[in-house]
């Protein structure tokens, strides 16, 4: 199936039906935006380092 | 959802809120593809306060606080989905709220704006996502174009609608 029929798909659902999927999405953004990923995204160049190593690269 | 228009219905019956409809992403997904979005844009005429011709939204805050929901920030949670309740602040607002369309979900009553409405808004409104909106509303062929001509020429759109059409549609920014 294309894109574009899967689209059309969906676009013809009940309204029912997409409200469903429209929760199921708001539940999914909402447990990406409280993820530890994007947390780490604050921590900015040490985002991927260990945590001991950015304590010693602090002291120093 | 289901609850939350329960509970939108009963405010209505209340006398809290005036005639209402979605608008926003909920309202697009009427006709459109699901699109995620985290709240529900409802716009709703306020029964007039002798007076007073300041809107105020407190009525409905006080009503459903008293009835358990929770204020964050400009939404008001009501059955697990924020709601931002929106008087109409124009003459196009208030002809959508007029004329949106009966539906239901989940076998509750309620009312979205129609196609052209919700495109004529998205327009005006204008911000980037308002016209990826108005692009899927054309992609899909989800609108009437001759009410959307005449919506547009109701309210002074039509001018914003023709340099749309060139920079998106006819990949021109002249």
């Amino acid at each position: 199936m294309s894109k574009h029929e899967m689209r059309e798909q969906l676009a013809a659902l009940s309204f029912s039906e997409k409200i469903k999927i429209l929760e199921t999405l708001r539940d999914r953004s909402l447990v990406l935006a409280a993820c530890g990923l994007r947390k780490m995204k604050d921590r900015g160049r040490n985002a991927f380092a260990p945590k001991s190593k950015i304590e010693a690269k602090e002291k120093v | 959802m289901k609850r939350t228009l329960e509970l939108i219905n009963q405010m209505q019956a209340d006398g809290v809120i005036g005639q209402y409809a979605i608008g926003g992403a909920v309202g697009a997904t009427f006709y459109l593809e699901p699109a995620a979005t985290l709240d529900i844009d409802i716009f709703t005429t306020l029964p007039a306060d002798q007076g007073n011709s300041l809107v105020s939204l407190s009525p409905i805050y006080e009503y459903l606080q008293a009835r358990g929901c929770a204020v964050k920030q400009e939404h008001i949670l009501i059955g697990g989905w924020p709601v931002q309740f929106l008087p109409p602040s124009n003459n196009l607002e208030r002809e959508a709220v007029a004329e949106a369309i009966d539906t239901t979900v989940e076998g509750v009553s309620t009312r979205v704006m129609s196609a052209e409405h919700l495109m004529a808004i998205a327009l005006h409104t204008g911000r980037p996502k308002d016209y990826i909106r108005i692009l899927q509303f054309l992609e899909q062929e989800g609108v009437d174009r001759t009410k959307l001509d005449r919506v547009l020429e109701r309210h002074d759109l039509t001018s914003r609608w023709k340099a749309f059409e060139r920079k998106y549609l006819e990949g021109s920014d002249e």
